[in-house]
Order: structure tokens, then C-alpha cells, then sequence
């Protein structure tokens, strides 16, 4: 290479060596872009590796690894390779899943709305400070939850899906995975019978109410605002005229106006007789936001899950999305068997919550809760499942329904399954691309003796049983 | 009343006596059939282990020999499971309400040890039923602890086999807080634990051939289960316990985990649950700590309140919160037989007792194991809707 010789001395050292470092910068890319030595410059890498991996996306893999880079699933399988300055997790022995997604839960919900407001959302309630249970939600596997807004009968605020990822910056968990994920109706199952009814009518009239504002508004801009400015330039437009016209015949008197008095700011001048209506400017129908939020959810770009679980609150609920035309999901369901075939018919989905004794009055709920799932099932409902309530136990709770039901599998309802209920497009599989968010198992999750060794969210580790001292698990 | 009470019961033995014969003799004939041999890939052992390769030869009803599955002879009436499924013994419920609909306790006195709740027993029930599918074969029903002493338990089949189906049980007493009562007393601790002594003294003065129930308890010929809500209870009972010569289980809450040492030494049985998905920690753990403590527990499903599915539900939850699911499917099984008093007729896969049993598509300890078959004395009463099972030779 030709010496850097300086010819110019006054010329600043960079402007001489620029070529150079074009050169330079060249070859870096290159090397780069190489193969061979190409980690010099990348994220670090995370491999796992001697697992036995439960995709959820096809075959199990058996002494598989999974390679992550920058929080990403960038490729799982058996017999492959690590990059030699990869960071290697050992999971001689493990089993790995996706993490457990909870389909409808109230982990961390410790702020609960009084209801009514639309605008509210249930990841504002989520305390991401109570380590305790967020902690007991590791331990089982669970690594995101759907929030729903609860608050009072009727129409209330936007769930939200929470990922539990920790928030190193203010040592706090939650990330929000889903904003905006659904507007909850909550149809008061556990209201006395008129009080339901007049829930329901009230749900209506709310609803009725967001279409008038709707067309008020619609009213107002595509019609009432354009004639208002119409007759405004029209007027402006005259006075103009006749403007030029009296500027015209200024030599001529201006004949008296009829009346004597001046003549008026909004009539025609000249000649002519002026009675003309003050153009008055319509009223605009105030930005209402709860009935914004509303209107998204009848235009179906915002979806609406119905908190119903009496056959007839079921029924309801079906008519409400024949009448306003939104996209709905049954919540809870107790006797959703009750009107399996209405609900087939109307190809509404149903989230189903705890298969357990969970406070509900038994003497109210006429059916099994068992006999749901199966009856569902050979129905042709497309059914998923949630907890319902604490998050942790959320896989028993799938297995309990699908003991019953012939083709489900526990561990599928709470990860693929209700990935694909909630629209998270990242999570639920181990595949190319997913975020990694893995739960490490001693052994098979599905059975009660199995442990989970470490959660990683987004490919870090957040919790490890080495490190757990306030586990229930010795 | 009592003389009313005892014309009653005296019409009810004479027919009972009627209808026993009856079904003895039915009987009978119904148990010839039940003979075959049952051959499982895995099968839940006595001492709640999951062995691999079991047969157990069936006669008459009860268990004749359990044997490794390769040494049956071919030409038996051999029922094979399908692959993966395990043979349980039938789960057990303890302190239940199947079958006992309504208030059964006399509330007009604190401490009234003659009233049986066979009496109050439907056996019609058609939670019976739904327990049965679920595989629950026997439950220990009980009196509702809500005096000092409510009478004598009873442990019932799921199905009717005949005089077999009932066994008289454990003498119910109560230390706890549920016993208080401002009509007829005791009001207070200190008023409960005075007459329970007084009462266990009088007993004790009683001579050896007095066959009522206090008496036989205090001779340790009749078993007691005591019903406990706070450590103090706990340790009222040890001491009575110890005090008298008691052959006693304690019916236990959460308290108890203050105490799990306690009951480790003391040699007695718990009844402890249900657990469920909003159990808190403390109730979660204690299973677990009492089982390595080396307490026998037996679990209280609180049917019919709950689905019998809490059962199994109780028990996995124990698991993952740490309990050894050995001793797990103990609870459910033979630990709570013995706690019951019918580990001589039911509640393990052994020699001589009753073949009631269950099978499941999975360890019974997992949730999504499904109920494919249940037999109660040698008979099928319930199989799932898909037969699973192969027969080779002639069908039992």
C-alpha cells in the first residue's frame, strides 16, 4: 500500500486519508459479511442445548437445540451447530415449551375499574411490582396473559395481552404484547333476572347511542358543515358581485334601502328586498371518545369479548352481534353447552375460564362444567381456555377440559391454540422468527411431578428454581 | 323422640335384615361372574408407586393374585389394557356428602353418639353416579361436624353391590369452633373441651362390655376422627389422643403447617383439602410437608359440593407444590382407606380386598387422564363411550 504521505499539511487529516477510509470501511463490510469470522460485530447469540423441545409447530425434537438471537427463535432442531462464541444453555434432561399463555386471566390485576368507561385499559390495572404471584406464574410455566377489563355490568374498558418480561430500568414486570386487543361487554350473569334484563338493555341503548353519534358526526361533516360553507362562499361571492357592481355604478346614487336603516352585514345589497335567514353554522356533535372506542368495535376493527355465562346471556350476546355486526368472543361460558348450536351456527368462539369449583353459585349454573368442553367440541364450537382467574394453574386447567374432550390436548390449548385466539403472531410455537420466550421443564409439563428449571423472556432468563427461595417447591 | 328414633331404626334393621338376604343371596350369583384377569402396562400399587407389566387375577369379586404380567397363564379370561393405560385402585373421598342431602345432624344436643348417618344415606343419589364416572368408587360420608360428637360415619360405595356397598365407620368428634352453639352450648373452648372430658371419663368408668360408641372409642375399639380448625384444636386432640388411647384421624386446615412435626410424631392419620386453583400457599405446601414429616393423609374432596374431579385436582396441585406423588396417589387410595377403616376391604390393589377398581388413560395424578373403565366388586359399571379395551377370551 502506497505511503500516507502528506502533500498538503493544511488540509485536514481526514479529507486526505478519506479514500483510505473508504477503503477501510469497505473491507470491515466484507469481512462482515463473510461467514467465517462474521461474529465479531452481532448480537450474542444463545444456544440451548440437549433438549427435548415441544414445538408446538409439528414434531417433538428429541437432543434438539434452539438458537436465539437478539430475543428471537432464529432456528430449532436436532444435530445442529453452535457458533463458537454463542452463550450455551445446557438442558441435558429438559423439556422445552413455548412459554403458557393464559387466554383470560386476572394475574397481577390489583387496580380494578368501577367499569362503564371504554377508554380504560386493563394493562394500566396490572401491578407489575407483585413478584409474589407474578413469581408463582414462573414457577407454572405461564410467561403472558390476556388482561381483561373487568369493572361492572355492561360495557367496559380494552383488554390487553401482558407479557411477563422484566423491566430492568424500573425492576418491574409486564410488557405489553397486545394493546387494544378487545372491548369487554360484561352481559352481569350473576346479576337477579331483571336486573340483567335492564343490563342488557342498557348495553343496547349504549350502543344504539354510538350509531346516532355516528351519524350525527356523519350528518355534520358530509352534510351540514359542507351547505353551511356552501352558502357561505355563495354569499361572499354575491357580496362581491355586488361589490363590483357598486363600484360600477358609483356615479349612480344608491337607491335607498326599503326600510331606511343600513343595510345589513348578511343581506343582498343593492336593490333588492333582504329577508334572507341569518346563515347560521351548525352545531358540531363534541368528540365523544367512550363512543369513538364503541364505533370501532361495530366497524369490527376492534374485536368484543362478552363476559356471559347463563344460556340466555349467551343467546344475548349472539343477538347483540346480529344486530350491531361486531366480531365477539364468549368469556366464561358456564352453560355455553346449554346453546352449543347456536353458537356453531353463528361461528362465535368462546374462551372458557376455571374447570374447578371457583366461587360461582353452583345452584345457578344448570350443567357440568366438565360436560362443556366435550359438549362444545362435538358441537363444532371453537373453544379455548384460559384460567379465569390466578394464572398459574392455567395448564391443569386445560388438561381438566381436555380429559373431557376427545381431540384436545392440555398443553396446545395454552400455548398454539391460544396464541391463535389472541392474534400473537410471535408466540405460542418454537419456530424461525417467534420471540423466545421458553420454559425449561424437568420433565414432561403435563405431569404434576415435572418442575420448571428457568423461564427465558425475550431470550434472557428471568427466573431460575436454583435461585427461587420463596418457592412452595422444595 | 329417642323412643320414637329407636322404633324407627328397629323397622329399618328388620327390613335391612329382609333386604340383605335378598341380595346376599342375589349377590351371590352376581359375583360368580366376576372372575377374569386383568393385564396393565402400569397399575398403581399399595404403596402408591406406579408399577409396569401387572396383572391381577380377579375371583368372585375380589383380588385373588397379583402377579408380573408375563406369567399369566394364556388360557385365563384375560382383559388386556390399552397402551399407556394405568389400573388404579377406585379413588376414595373422605369426609364427604355424597348421598346425604339436607341437614343429618341432631342439633338439640352437644354430644349425641348414636346417630349413624347410614340413615340418612341415599343410595339413589345421582351424584352417586357422577362420582362413579369420575372414578371415585368409595366416599366416607359424615355426620356434619356441628356438635362435640354428631354421631358415626359411614363409608359408601358409588354403586349398589348389595350388603357390601356400606360399612359402619369412625365415631365424629368435633373440637373446633363449628361445634358452638348458643342454644345448647358449648359456647367457648374451654366449655367444649370440659364436656368431651366429661364424657370420655364417663365412658372410661363404663365396663368392658359396654358396646356404646364413647365406650369402645376409649378402649381403642372404635375409631374417632376428630375435626380441628386451629393449632390449638390440634393440640387438644393429641392430647386427648394420648390422654385416652384414641385410634384417631384429624380432620385439619392450613393451621396445621405449624405443626406437621407434632403430627409426625404423633402416629395420627390427617384428612386434609380440597385444594384448588385460589388455594393460598400455606394450604398448597402442607400435603407435601406432612407426607415427608411421614404423616398419612387422605384427601377431602368436598363432594358433592365440588365436582369429584377435585379429587385428582387436589392431588396434582400437592404434587406440583412439592408433595412426593407417591404418597399423592396414597391419598387417594389406600391412605385413605385405611384412614376410613376399610382398608381391609377396598383401597389398594392387594390380596383379598374388593376389586373395585378404575382405569385411567393416564396416571391418575395427571389431569388430562381420562376415566376409561370402572369396576366396583369384579363388576363394570361405567366404561367410556369408545370402548378401549381388548378382551381376548370371553368378556366378563
Amino acid at each position: 500500500m502506497k505511503k500516507w504521505t502528506t502533500e498538503d499539511t493544511s488540509r485536514p487529516v481526514i479529507r486526505r486519508f478519506r479514500p483510505r477510509i473508504g477503503a477501510l470501511s469497505a473491507m470491515t463490510c466484507a469481512l462482515l459479511a463473510s461467514g467465517a469470522n462474521g461474529q465479531l460485530f452481532q448480537q450474542p447469540t444463545t444456544v440451548i442445548e440437549n433438549a427435548r423441545i415441544i414445538t408446538m409447530d409439528g414434531d417433538v425434537i428429541e437432543n434438539g437445540s434452539i438458537v436465539i438471537r437478539s430475543g428471537r427463535i432464529v432456528r430449532a432442531g436436532a444435530g445442529l451447530t453452535a457458533p463458537d462464541r454463542a452463550i450455551k444453555i445446557d438442558a441435558t434432561g429438559l423439556t422445552i415449551t413455548p412459554g403458557l399463555i393464559d387466554a383470560w386471566g386476572t394475574l397481577g390485576l390489583v387496580a380494578r375499574s368501577t367499569g362503564g368507561n371504554p377508554n380504560e385499559k386493563s394493562s394500566d390495572g396490572f401491578n407489575g411490582y407483585d413478584r409474589d404471584a407474578i413469581t408463582e406464574a414462573w414457577r407454572n410455566g405461564v410467561t403472558a396473559v390476556y388482561l381483561p377489563a373487568v369493572g361492572s355490568p355492561g360495557i367496559n374498558g380494552i383488554g390487553s395481552v401482558m407479557r411477563l418480561d422484566v423491566d430492568r430500568k424500573f425492576d418491574r414486570v409486564g410488557a405489553v404484547a397486545k394493546e387494544d386487543a378487545a372491548l369487554h361487554i360484561d352481559l352481569g350473569s350473576n346479576l337477579s333476572p331483571v336486573r340483567r334484563i335492564a343490563n342488557f338493555q342498557g348495553v343496547r341503548e349504549r350502543l344504539k347511542q354510538a350509531i346516532e353519534y355516528r351519524d350525527a358526526r356523519e350528518l355534520y361533516f358530509e352534510e351540514e358543515l359542507p351547505e353551511y360553507e356552501k352558502k357561505i362562499k355563495e354569499r361572499a361571492e354575491k357580496e362581491k358581485k355586488e361589490e363590483g357592481e357598486k363600484k360600477e355604478g358609483d356615479a349612480k346614487p344608491t337607491p335607498p334601502t326599503q326600510d331606511g336603516g343600513p343595510p345589513q352585514r348578511g343581506g343582498r345589497g343593492g336593490g333588492q328586498q333582504n329577508n334572507e335567514d341569518e346563515i347560521k353554522k351548525p352545531n358540531e356533535p363534541r368528540l365523544n371518545q367512550q363512543a369513538e372506542v364503541i364505533l370501532k368495535a361495530i366497524g369490527r376493527e376492534l374485536p368484543v369479548r362478552i363476559a356471559a355465562d347463563r344460556a340466555e346471556d349467551i343467546l344475548n350476546a349472539l343477538a347483540l352481534k346480529e344486530e350491531f355486526g361486531m366480531t365477539i368472543t364468549i368469556e366464561g361460558g358456564a352453560e355455553a353447552h346449554l346453546v352449543a348450536r347456536e353458537l356453531a351456527k353463528a361461528k362465535v368462539p368462546i374462551v372458557l375460564g376455571s374447570m374447578v369449583e371457583d366461587g360461582r353459585d353452583r345452584d345457578a349454573y344448570r350443567g357440568l362444567l366438565e360436560d362443556n368442553a366435550r359438549k362444545l367440541e362435538a358441537a363444532g364450537v371453537t373453544w379455548a381456555i384460559g384460567s379465569g382467574g390466578p394464572s398459574s394453574y392455567v395448564l391443569f386447567n386445560a388438561q381438566l377440559a381436555a380429559s373431557a374432550a376427545r381431540d384436545s390436548d392440555g398443553l396446545e390449548l395454552v400455548t398454539s391454540s391460544a396464541a391463535d385466539l389472541l392474534g400473537l403472531d410471535e408466540h405460542g410455537r418454537i419456530a424461525p422468527g417467534k420471540q423466545a420466550d421458553l420454559v425449561f421443564w424437568s420433565g414432561d409439563p403435563r405431569d404434576p411431578a415435572s418442575r420448571v428449571e428457568r423461564v427465558l423472556m425475550n431470550g434472557t432468563t428471568v427466573y431460575e428454581r436454583a435461585n427461587d427461595q420463596g418457592g412452595s417447591q422444595p | 323422640m329417642i323412643a320414637d328414633r329407636a322404633k324407627r331404626m328397629t323397622q329399618r334393621l328388620i327390613r335391612a335384615a329382609a333386604a340383605c338376604a335378598i341380595t346376599l343371596l342375589a349377590g351371590q350369583s352376581l359375583a360368580q361372574s366376576e372372575s377374569y384377569t386383568i393385564i396393565a402396562g402400569r397399575a398403581v400399587m399399595p404403596d402408591g408407586s406406579l408399577r409396569e407389566n401387572v396383572a391381577v387375577e380377579v375371583r368372585n369379586g375380589k383380588i385373588e393374585r397379583i402377579v408380573e404380567a408375563n406369567r399369566v397363564s394364556s388360557n385365563a379370561n384375560v382383559i388386556r389394557l390399552p397402551d399407556g393405560a394405568v389400573l388404579s385402585p377406585g379413588l376414595i373421598d373422605l369426609a364427604s356428602s355424597l348421598g346425604v342431602e339436607g341437614s343429618q345432624v341432631e342439633q338439640t344436643r352437644s354430644i349425641d353418639p348414636n346417630v349413624n348417618i347410614r340413615d340418612g344415606f341415599d343410595p339413589r343419589a345421582h351424584v352417586l353416579r357422577r362420582a362413579l364416572e369420575a372414578g371415585v368408587t368409595s366416599a366416607m360420608i359424615i355426620p356434619a361436624p356441628t356438635s362435640i360428637v354428631s354421631g358415626r360415619a359411614a363409608t359408601v360405595r358409588t354403586a349398589d353391590v348389595g350388603d357390601a356397598s356400606t360399612t359402619d365407620g369412625a365415631l365424629m368428634i368435633n373440637v373446633s369452633s363449628s361445634a358452638f352453639d348458643s342454644q345448647r352450648g358449648p359456647t367457648s373452648r374451654a366449655g367444649l373441651l370440659f364436656e368431651l372430658r366429661e364424657a370420655l371419663k364417663e365412658a372410661k368408668a363404663k365396663p368392658a362390655s359396654d358396646s356404646s360408641p364413647l365406650a369402645r372409642a376409649v378402649r381403642g375399639e372404635q375409631r374417632v376422627v376428630i375435626v380441628c380448625g386451629t393449632v390449638e384444636d390440634i393440640d387438644a386432640s393429641l392430647m386427648l389422643i394420648a390422654e385416652y388411647g384414641l385410634d384417631a384421624t384429624l380432620a385439619i386446615t392450613d393451621a396445621a403447617i405449624e405443626m406437621t412435626t407434632d403430627l409426625g410424631d404423633a402416629d395420627a392419620g390427617v384428612i386434609f383439602g380440597p385444594l384448588d386453583f385460589n388455594s393460598s400457599r400455606r394450604s398448597l405446601v402442607l400435603p407435601g410437608m406432612l407426607a415427608a414429616s411421614g404423616v398419612e393423609i387422605g384427601f377431602h374432596g368436598s363432594l358433592p359440593g365440588r365436582e369429584p374431579e377435585s379429587l385428582r385436582t387436589t392431588a396434582a396441585l400437592a404434587v406440583r407444590a412439592g408433595m412426593d406423588p407417591a404418597a399423592a396417589r396414597r391419598a387417594l387410595t389406600s391412605g385413605a382407606a385405611a384412614i376410613a377403616g376399610v382398608d381391609a376391604k377396598v383401597g389398594a390393589l392387594k390380596e383379598g380386598l374388593d376389586a373395585d377398581f378404575v382405569v385411567f388413560s393416564d396416571d391418575p395424578l395427571r389431569l388430562d387422564a381420562k376415566v376409561l373403565e370402572v369396576r366396583i366388586a369384579g363388576k363394570r359399571f361405567y366404561a367410556a363411550s369408545h370402548d378401549h379395551t381388548h378382551h381376548g377370551g370371553g368378556a366378563p
